[in-house]
């Protein structure tokens, strides 16, 4: 940064600084300079512990509240239970067993319809 | 740096003797640069002793070690100020409750110091607090950072994490009001303390 050089009040105020800094130099640290510093650690360490505890509890009383909440929904919402309880494979099988009826239905269905026709048309003749 | 990369990791890693090493490599550094900056020789070493607790309790964010010493500047810088900014309100409640004559009987008992070298700092530490009250708190630790510790812009940079134009023109301003309280002083008194020969004007 650059002063007006030409100010005489800049010198001056920098030579004051110059004075302040020797005016305050920096002490010599007592013998008990570390221990409080270690004392202060722990005291703020110790502080700190307490709310840290009832953190914990918070979440873990929030916790217990929500697995309630969800056992008790489970149990009151009707479920199928052969799916629940079933395998996978088994309710594949289940469902491919489902397609297929569904499937025998309809051909049952086209085979009716073409006899029907047929027996129609005879009629007419 | 005043000590290696490896001792600041160690500390980071929760070894206690590779942060006492720290502390007892940068105390005196501390200590003088919180002698100046809040002034009172008596809280020096609380400040100093804040300060590096605060230090234990943040070096986990620490991400370069070698932006150390500017963290611990900026560490240092945050803990004058708020012991000024407690001081400040202890002082305005302690005027409050005074009265005028105990205002006055306070002041003649600090005027009598120990010794006339002791005298003569007290002048001077009392003439820069005087000085420096026509600037805000940040302002005047930022002032000493520049004028009185000497640190250079860039480092200044790094402390307050702001561009170097927004310092310059906040140092100037600063400056400039405390030329002009400093002005009006050397019109009224007879003699201001200072050094002999002048330091470097340009900087």
């Amino acid at each position: 940064m650059m002063y007006d050089e030409k100010n005489p009040l800049d010198f001056e105020l920098n030579s004051f600084w110059s004075a302040y800094r020797k005016a305050c130099p920096g002490p010599d640290p007592s013998a008990g300079f570390m221990p409080e510093i270690w004392s202060r650690i722990d005291r703020r360490r110790d502080s700190s512990a307490p709310f840290i505890r009832r953190l914990t509890q918070t979440f873990a009383a929030l916790a217990a509240t929500a697995s309630l909440a969800l056992l008790l929904l489970s149990i009151s919402l009707p479920h199928n239970t052969s799916l629940l309880s079933g395998s996978y494979v088994e309710a594949l099988a289940q469902s491919q067993t489902t397609d297929a009826s569904l499937l025998q239905d309809v051909a049952y269905l086209e085979t009716s319809s073409d006899s029907s026709t047929q027996h129609f048309e005879d009629s007419q003749r | 740096m005043l000590v290696e990369f490896d001792l600041i990791k160690r500390a980071q890693n929760g070894d206690d003797a590779a942060f006492n090493e720290v502390v007892t490599a940068y105390r005196r550094r501390i200590l003088g640069t919180v002698a100046r900056l809040i002034s009172r020789p008596e809280d020096v070493e609380d400040v100093a002793q804040e300060v590096f607790v605060r230090l234990y309790f943040s070096l986990d964010q620490l991400r370069a070690p070698e932006g150390f010493d500017s963290w611990l500047y900026r560490l240092t810088v945050n803990a004058a100020l708020d012991y000024l900014r407690k001081r400040r309100r202890r002082h305005e409640t302690r005027l409050a409750d005074l009265s005028e004559q105990q205002v006055v009987m306070a002041d003649a008992a600090a005027g009598s110091r120990a010794s006339d070298q002791e005298e003569e700092k007290a002048r001077i530490r009392d003439f820069a607090d005087e000085l420096l009250a026509s600037v805000s708190e940040d302002d005047r630790v930022l002032l000493i950072l520049k004028e009185v510790e000497g640190l250079s812009l860039k480092e200044l940079e790094q402390i307050y994490h702001v561009n170097e134009n927004a310092l310059k023109v906040r140092l100037f301003r600063a400056r400039q009001r405390v030329l002009k309280a400093y002005g009006a002083s050397a019109s009224s008194r007879e003699s201001i303390p200072r050094e002999a020969a002048p330091r470097e004007a340009t900087k």
